[in-house]
């Protein structure tokens, strides 16, 4: 925000206030973030690319959430113990002081039915549902240790997403490019992908911008139907009818700019232009057609499908092209066991194929392409599932109910140890016994990588300056590279 | 020697000893030293530092997290946010301020300090003094450092109006008020705005909707000078003047159509909007309708619309997911609640105090629940039923219902005796089958009956035998409770009075009590900032000591102190504003003005900002002749994209509403909160999922996109083009000018209807060269050409009015 | 009056007179260390000690300090009591006073040194800490000395050096009691004794820094196109205050206070309107390896910060008073300031970064211009941090790809960029030249684009290149084999080029701590 320094230059500042109408807010905007870097921020753009606090190990992120959440016992946490135990009453100790979602009575444990050996220099160990997964093991730093304040899928969710259980605050991804802006403009900077047939169950606000401007809130981008909501044109107008309108547009707003002297029409005319463009960058990188079959068979991805090979592949186009934060959402983890459609023996495997692939497709794709230089990548659930069976209503299904004391999630790419597990669970994978890292350490690290102090990032709202992390939050030292 | 060692400070004894003074010396010192003139006079007004304008913002945003109100924190013994506690010596023995000595004060020693070990605020915040701040604090202290009560606790008064120049200019107080600061940084205030523009805007603001051609005519055509009074109540007494504020308050209210968390049911709430609606629109006094929303059930013979009027906290949201805790939603409802009435009607944010006293200002934890403890007392409890409900009808439908009920009844025990009685015989039987038959049909006809009173979430307070007994939330968790609290209010703001209640009633009558310092000043600055675009006190959602001081405090309170004395009046207080000079100014910038002032904080000229997400889409379909004027009912379900809805554990679907319900106006549209309306959420409208406060205005180019290829805006545009063809008479360029005067109320400027018609002769040619295309910019979605129209004139105007719908000042209000 | 006929039993001589020469001792032996590599006696101190106990005794000063202050004053009072009554001898208790005061002021002494040594820098007011520092050793050694020297040579009688002995006590009394003030200025500010008498000579004025310092000769009345407060304080502050500040004014120089900086006209630190007789901008442009290049040991200024600092001084080098003082400023610029700093102002004139509470700083002209031209082409120019003034530019987002030609845009960004993102871009191996030579590139990115292996002589030039992606062109092993100089080169990716297997193995050969990243299986 340098150049408002000079005289020469002493309208900028106004313009940028004038054009983006965010008032006072973008103000704290400015204050709080933009304010602090030499070369940085001298546009007025929101989404205009600004400096981190400090030099960055990572410049984007790609989160892939499997809603629901995968259970850690059957995937990246091996408990022979609960094998051994596997039909008898779990120890009495597991239920004083606690809440279940489903669990009633005395439930029994459950251990795992699937084999877990280890893999890669690493050695780590992982299950046989994950068979593409081992060849990634050497690349990823595996937490055991993750916990989480919340036992309800929707809480959790914006638990881990905006740092409080309830929607109203932004979600990560919307404070990363509130932080940073974005690289490309021609693409949104924050950009949402579901798959499983299902919004994630705490809804927008999991990638929403709550009380920041809502230019950063995440756009979600769909495979069926318009890649963008409203980004085709209307029937009967073709791209040369739109340029045609556009230019009528910009030649009439330029006399309204001229007449009424507000700069908040010139940004619309770029805006327009802008949108312009995203009718033709959006379509292009959302078309994954031209890939070269190798690739498709790489990620098992079929076009003009739903699915989350799809969005894997997606997901590497979109950061190849600069967008700062691709949030990925899956439908269907949720293994209770109540019946067939969420049974650990029936359903859980499914799942596991339609992920196993296409996730270490894309570690190993961004690998060699060199993008893990700077993407980092997180794979995550809500929270962890129970030791024991949840067996809710009799159910002879297998499943496991909602844990908040333990699971597992991975990171990998930019900033994060190689083949490298942290903390550790009871053998029971009841409770943690080392290193516990809470959700608010979490986002902190996630910041951090990015070069962001997560006690600097604030936004002034209702009087107090608000964070991602609330007030707490450290950052986890041991998993930086 | 000890006498000196118990009056003054130990080591400054010593001190003195040292320095062989004798102690008459230093006795005299003292006293010589208190009877001194101060060194320097106090500086004439203008340099005088003032504590709320000056010192309070720096105090508030640097020290008061840990030096402020919240005394479990006041870190080192020391609180700054009063006197008597910052000139009290702390634990370590200084006095962070002792009046008129800055160069005595620890305040300014830590402050200055570049020593992190000493420097305060400590490094860990991140803020440092700017060394003109450290001036600030340092030319207050030595003028006595005077506290000030913040000034949203001193109640308003109606002040002398200031004295100005242009006398001629102003047409009421408001303009006085402005005028006077104008002046005073040598502005000026700009010209009237012309008719038309005029009226674009008033209509705009008082009904959400652009002026039709006829109102456009009759008001150019009105030369006398109550010509414009007359539009303005003509605009506020219409229907849709209720329909335009309604949204305003269903975003503080945040009302949506489904329940919220992670199933987002449906819920029948659509009944309490209808209620703000008719209650804009006969203009129900503020007071009134606060009382009646917070505490309408409570009310000597509260009415069916107190009742209905009780939803406003219903709508909290209702968790149905599977293995949640009831209380622990009801609990987080009740925290919803408090907060929400403390940010509509105070402009307090109280959430603040529900895990920790309030950092900045004066509600202690235990004071906030006391607020909660109000609110507590209420039979809901989170439980899927939404109970209790009121179901909400005319007499004479309930009769009927009850009648039919009492028919059900009849025909069930008919049925039950004739089970008893009768045995397995065909006999028997046929006489089972034909009383189940008459009890279906019974049944059917009541849940009809039924169907058509819809029952609504409302609020009933809990039998005297069953209250709860509220206890604090230790650090806000629902589960660590510690001492009982009762209810109460936060005394800084007033006292509940004596003879009222200790419930919600008594709660709701001390919002809106004269004595209380804010509930008008808040609203009155919510009203102006619809108008005007920014509050004059710009966070509309906090007036505490976090927020910047209004630009024009004294006009501030005089609009509180008016709005008051005339009875609450919401459409008085519209009436005030719209009519003054400073709204009429044509809101063109002028550079000598932009150079001071770009904000327009200081409002020399007229407001000029983008369209809410409801205006935009009414003002469309209204240009292009397709809203409906239906009032009233269940929300509707206009054009969205497949696949908005699909989330976990629902099978609920959007299905498109038939005939004039897609074309509704926009605050009827049906609003799943995870999930909500997409083209709205791009132009900034709220999920409803908590209190929104303000709408922050943002310009993307999603935004664009919406306007552009929304097949809503697309069948808008389609309307247009084929308005302008019927009624804008038979020559393309005059057809180009309606447009423009449909959209925009004004006829066009130099080039822009040529501008249009060269586009048009364009399409024109470029569509009946492709007529196969024509067709569809004509008529999808709108659907099948009109007798007597040919597609690829219609394709070709379509894409002007698609343009003309774009247009900035289409976007804009002028 | 011998000793032995006071009520002072032996044992108790006994342990004074270990504990005096103790005290002694550490005096002498802290007092002979005056080097400013830090305190050497803590070199003495036994490894068992805990590693707390040299910084707890020295905080033990401040409650020392009140026994020697009130026992020698007492003792004084005594003696002065007697003399009144003309009595010839010494009074018991005062003796008993003096020589318990003495024993505490050598111990005061002595805890006082080790705090004045750990603590020191903790205080602005160097110089009264030396004042309280030799004026207490000296009462140490007074009272000691009449304590243990003179004390003992009275007699019954009046015999003796009594009038000695008095004289001794007073102005043992008072050295005490002086050293005490400076200790209580040090606490609790300068003049916070004498300001109760005389109330309008307080601080701040009195203080140093906003002591009105002359106007130094040749300098600007009027600033000139760089803004002191907004440019040039903060590189000061940020860049040199460290050591040229309150605390360690090395070389006598301050960069904090314009008296600091202008105090001495014969050191030629900054001489208004001569940038080149300036001995700081000298300094700043010497190479890191000369003795004397600033700031000593740092990394040294950005080119726009020296580009700063030059413009300043040749226009005078205008330095206006601090602004501490609310009156300093005239009524306007106050006015426009006190707005920034307290309200919301619709006029903001001044940016205060709120994390340092600091004026933002201004880089470069033409960096700032190369920076928009980028810009407004929509590519990326942003400092790789906040606090770090390299680049990280990207070039692969504009639409249409740029090519060789475009590469000029960076001309004047040349020493900052570090991160360069050119992928996708319609570069080629010419364009690659304009890279030659980039001091400070760390990652490049040329993925994709049509660049093969003539162009990439420019790499062995860039020091510090440590990661090339060069997948998808058509660089081959003879390429590959240009890269193996590269010393800083710790990732190479080479995916779909023309590089062999074998090409590989021989780089991996010749530099097996570069990751080379082939296609992924």
């Amino acid at each position: 925000m340098n150049l408002f320094h000079e005289k020469s230059h002493a309208t900028t500042r106004r313009h940028f206030l004038g054009k983006f109408g965010l008032g006072a807010l973008a103000f704290s905007l400015l204050d709080g973030r933009a304010a602090s870097a030499a070369l940085s921020g001298a546009t007025s753009d929101p989404m205009a690319p600004r400096a981190p606090h400090f030099v960055p190990r990572a410049k984007r992120v790609i989160y892939l959430h499997m809603a629901g959440s995968p259970p850690q016992q059957d995937l990246f946490d091996p408990k022979p113990k609960l094998t051994e135990l596997n039909g008898q009453p779990c120890p009495d100790s597991f239920l004083q002081m606690e809440r279940f979602a489903f669990i009633k009575g005395h439930p029994t444990i459950l251990g795992s039915p699937y084999k877990f050996a280890p893999h890669g220099q690493a050695g780590i160990t992982t299950s046989e549902l994950l068979p593409h997964f081992q060849s990634i093991s050497d690349e990823v730093t595996l937490i055991n240790s993750m916990f989480t304040d919340q036992f309800n899928h929707a809480p959790a969710q914006l638990f881990l997403y905006t740092g409080a259980p309830r929607p109203e605050r932004p979600s990560m991804g919307a404070w990363a490019t509130y932080g940073l802006g974005t690289d490309n403009s021609d693409l949104p900077g924050f950009v949402v992908l579901v798959s499983g047939g299902r919004q994630p169950d705490g809804g927008k606000a999991t990638f929403g911008s709550g009380w920041l401007p809502s230019v950063y809130q995440g756009v979600q981008c769909r495979t069926v139907g318009d890649p963008v909501l409203y980004v085709s044109d209307p029937p009967g107008m073709d791209r040369a009818g739109r340029r045609r309108s556009l230019d009528a547009l910009r030649d009439l707003n330029e006399k309204q700019a001229a007449y009424f002297g507000d700069d908040e029409t010139l940004t619309r005319i770029s805006q327009y232009e802008l949108a312009f463009r995203m009718q033709v960058s959006v379509p292009d990188v959302m078309d994954i057609s031209k890939e070269p079959p190798e690739v498709h068979e790489m990620y098992g991805t079929a076009p003009g499908k739903q699915s989350l090979a799809n969005n894997c592949l997606l997901a590497r186009r979109l950061v190849e092209r600069g967008v700062r934060f691709v949030q990925i959402f899956d439908w269907g983890w949720d293994i209770h066991g109540t019946g067939p459609s969420d049974d650990l023996i029936t359903h859980l495997p499914n799942k596991c194929k339609e992920m196993d692939r296409p996730v270490a497709a894309l570690i190993k794709d961004l690998k060699q392409r060199g993008l893990l230089d700077d993407t980092l990548v997180i794979f995550s659930g809500e929270f962890g599932r129970t030791a024991m069976n949840e067996a809710r209503n009799g159910s002879t299904y297998l499943g496991r109910d909602h844990h908040p004391h333990c699971f597992s999630i991975w990171m990998a790419g930019a900033g994060v140890k190689r083949g490298y597990v942290h903390g550790a669970t009871d053998e029971l994978g009841y409770r943690i016994t080392k290193d516990p890292v809470h959700i608010h350490d979490l986002q902190a690290t996630i910041l951090h990588i990015l070069g962001m102090d997560h006690e600097r990032l604030t936004y002034r709202f209702q009087g107090r300056d608000f964070r991602l992390t609330d007030v707490h939050g450290k950052v986890v030292k041991a998993l930086l590279a | 020697m000890s006498g000196s060692v118990g009056r003054v400070h130990a080591t400054s004894t010593i001190h003195a000893l040292a320095t062989a003074a004798t102690t008459l010396a230093l006795a005299s010192g003292l006293m010589l030293g208190l009877g001194l003139p101060r060194a320097s006079d106090p500086p004439p007004d203008a340099d005088h530092v003032d504590f709320n304008a000056d010192i309070r913002p720096i105090l508030s945003n640097n020290c008061f997290k840990c030096h402020g109100p919240d005394e479990a924190k006041a870190e080192g013994g020391l609180r700054l946010d009063t006197l008597e506690h910052a000139t009290a010596p702390t634990k370590k023995n200084n006095r962070a301020i002792v009046p008129g000595k800055p160069g005595e004060s620890e305040l300014i020693k830590r402050v200055s300090s570049s020593d992190d070990d000493v420097r305060m605020p400590p490094p860990e915040m991140h803020k440092t003094l700017t060394p003109v701040e450290v001036a600030t604090l340092s030319k207050w202290i030595e003028e006595g450092a005077e506290y000030k009560l913040h000034w949203s606790l001193v109640p308003p008064v109606r002040g002398e109006l200031p004295a100005v120049k242009n006398t001629a200019w102003c047409r009421s107080f408001i303009d006085a008020h402005v005028l006077a600061r104008l002046e005073k940084e040598g502005l000026s205030p700009s010209p009237e705005a012309d008719k038309e523009t005029l009226l674009r805007r008033v209509s705009l603001d008082l009904t959400g909707l652009p002026p039709a051609p006829k109102e456009i005519d009759d008001f150019l055509a009105d030369t006398s000078d109550a010509a414009y009074e007359r539009v303005v109540d003509r605009l506020l007494a219409s229907n849709a003047y209720g329909e335009r504020w309604v949204r305003l308050w269903l975003d503080l209210a945040r009302f949506a159509d489904t329940k919220g968390y992670e199933k987002d049911d449906r819920r029948t709430i659509w009944p309490y909007r209808d209620w703000v609606i008719r209650a804009f629109n006969s203009d129900m006094p503020f007071d009134r309708f606060s009382v009646a929303q917070i505490a309408g059930d409570l009310l000597d013979n509260s009415s069916d619309d107190d009742l209905v009027a009780t939803a406003f906290h219903r709508n909290t949201m209702n968790n149905d997911e599977g293995g949640t805790d009831d209380e622990e939603f009801r609990s987080a409802a009740i925290v919803d609640r408090v907060n929400t009435t403390m940010q509509v009607w105070m402009g307090v944010t109280a959430g603040c105090a529900q895990c920790h006293s309030h950092k900045y200002d004066p509600v202690s934890q235990h004071e906030y629940y006391g607020l909660f403890a109000m609110l507590d007392q209420t039979q809901d409890a989170d439980k899927p039923d939404e109970s209790p409900t009121f179901m909400v009808g005319t007499p004479e439908d309930k009769a009927k219902l009850a009648a039919l009920d009492a028919a059900l009844r009849d025909r069930e025990a008919e049925l039950a005796a004739s089970v008893a009685k009768n045995d397995a015989t065909d006999a028997g039987k046929a006489e089972v089958d034909r009383l189940t038959k008459a009890r279906d049909a019974a049944r059917a006809e009541a849940d009809a009956q039924r169907a058509k009173l819809p029952s609504i979430p409302i609020m009933r307070e809990r039998p005297p035998d069953q209250r709860r007994t509220t206890k604090i939330h230790i650090k806000g968790s629902f589960l660590n409770q510690g001492d009982p609290v009762e209810p109460g209010v936060p005394v800084a703001y007033g006292n509940l009075r004596e003879n009222q209640p200790r419930n919600r009633l008594g709660f709701a009558r001390w919002l809106v009590d004269r004595g209380n310092p804010l509930a008008a000043r808040v609203t009155v600055n919510r009203w102006w900032e619809q108008f005007f675009g920014v509050g004059l006190v710009e966070t509309v959602e906090d007036f505490g000591s976090q927020a910047p001081m209004p630009t024009h405090p004294a006009l501030l309170d005089a609009l509180a102190v008016e709005f008051m004395d005339h009875g609450w009046s919401m459409k008085q207080l519209c009436k005030a504003i719209v009519t003054s000079a400073t709204y009429r100014q044509a809101s063109r910038a002028r550079a000598e003005c932009m150079e001071r002032d770009a904000r327009n904080r200081l409002l020399w000229r007229g407001p000029r900002f983008r369209l809410d997400a409801e205006m935009l889409r009414d003002s469309a379909l209204s240009a292009a002749g397709l809203l409906s004027s239906k009032l009233y009912g269940p929300s509707v379900f206009p054009r969205q994209p497949d696949g908005i809805w699909a989330m976990p554990y629902s099978g609920d679907s959007w299905v498109l509403s038939a005939g004039e319900d897609r074309f509704r106006r926009a605050l009827y549209t049906f609003i799943r909160r995870t999930a909500p309306y997409p083209s709205m959420m791009t132009f900034d409208a709220g999920s409803r999922e908590s209190c929104l406060p303000r709408r922050i205005r943002t310009n993307t180019p999603l935004q664009a996109l919406t306007t552009l290829n929304d097949p809503v805006f697309v069948e808008a545009a389609q309307g247009l083009a084929r308005r302008a063809v019927l009624e804008g008479g038979s020559e393309p360029k005059s057809r180009a000018a309606y447009m423009i005067r449909l959209c925009i109320g004004r006829t066009p400027r130099a080039g822009e209807a040529e501008r249009l018609l060269s586009l048009y002769e364009g399409e024109l040619a470029h569509y009946t060269a492709h007529s196969d295309i024509a067709i569809k910019m004509a008529t999808d979605p709108l659907g099948p050409l009109p007798d007597g129209m040919n597609a690829p004139e219609l394709a070709a105007w379509t894409v002007v009015a698609n343009v003309v719908l774009n247009l900035d000042e289409t976007l804009t209000k002028n | 009056m011998n000793l032995q006929h006071h009520p002072l039993s032996s044992r108790l001589r006994l342990i004074s007179l270990t504990m005096a020469l103790a005290a002694l001792a550490t005096s002498a032996f802290a007092g002979a260390d005056t080097a400013q590599s830090g305190p050497a006696w803590m070199n003495a101190i036994p490894n068992w000690a805990p590693s707390w106990l040299p910084r707890l005794s020295g905080r033990g000063h401040v409650v020392l300090v009140h026994f020697p202050i009130a026992l020698l004053v007492v003792a004084a009072a005594c003696e002065f009591w007697n003399a009144l009554r003309r009595r010839t001898d010494p009074s018991r208790s005062g003796l008993t006073c003096l020589v318990l005061g003495a024993l505490a002021a050598g111990v005061s002494a002595a805890t006082g040194w080790i705090n004045a040594d750990l603590e020191g820098a903790r205080t602005s007011m160097a110089e009264t800490l030396s004042l309280h520092r030799w004026v207490g050793v000296a009462a140490a050694g007074a009272s000691l000395l009449t304590a243990l020297v003179i004390a003992p040579l009275l007699r019954p009688g009046g015999r003796g050096p009594i009038g000695a002995y008095r004289a001794c006590v007073v102005i043992s009394a008072a050295l005490v009691g002086v050293a005490g003030h400076f200790g209580g200025s040090l606490v609790h500010g300068e003049n916070y004794f004498w300001s109760v008498i005389f109330p309008q000579s307080e601080a701040p004025a009195a203080s140093e820094a906003t002591k009105p310092a002359p106007w130094p000769a040749g300098m600007a009345t009027k600033p000139g196109t760089i803004d002191f407060e907004k440019t040039i304080r903060p590189i000061f502050e940020t860049r040199c205050v460290e050591c040229h500040g309150p605390f360690k004014k090395k070389g006598g120089l301050r960069l904090d206070l314009r008296a600091g900086a202008f105090r001495d006209p014969s050191t030629y630190v900054i001489v208004p309107g001569k940038p080149d007789e300036s001995d700081l901008l000298h300094r700043v442009t010497l190479p890191p390896s000369d003795p004397d290049f600033m700031p000593d040991g740092e990394k040294p200024l950005n080119p726009d910060e020296i580009a700063a600092l030059r413009t300043w001084i040749a226009e005078g080098a205008y330095w206006p008073e601090s602004l501490t003082k609310v009156e300093d400023l005239d009524a306007k610029q106050r006015d426009t300031e006190l707005r920034a700093a307290t309200r919301h102002s619709f006029e903001e004139a001044v940016v205060i970064d709120r994390s340092t509470g600091k004026p933002v700083p201004h880089p470069g002209g033409q960096a700032m211009a190369a920076a928009d031209a980028i810009r407004a082409k929509r590519g990326v120019v942003v400092d790789l941090g906040a606090d770090d003034a390299r680049l990280s530019v990207d070039l692969s987002v504009i639409a249409p790809p740029i090519g060789d030609a475009d590469l000029t845009l960076f001309d004047n960004l040349r020493p900052t960029i570090s991160w360069l993102n050119l992928s996708r871009t319609a570069i080629t191996d010419t364009g690659l030249n304009s890279l030659k030579g980039l001091p400070e590139l760390e990652r490049l990115r040329l993925e994709w684009t049509s660049v093969g292996d003539s162009g990439l002589d420019f790499a062995p030039t860039c020091a510090k290149l440590s990661s090339l992606n060069l997948v998808g062109t058509k660089v081959t092993d003879a390429g590959l084999a240009k890269l193996a100089p590269c010393k800083s080169l710790r990732k190479l990716y080479v995916w779909k080029t023309g590089v062999t297997p074998d090409g590989i193995a021989k780089f991996r050969a010749a530099r097996p701590e570069v990751e080379v990243v082939e296609g992924v299986q």
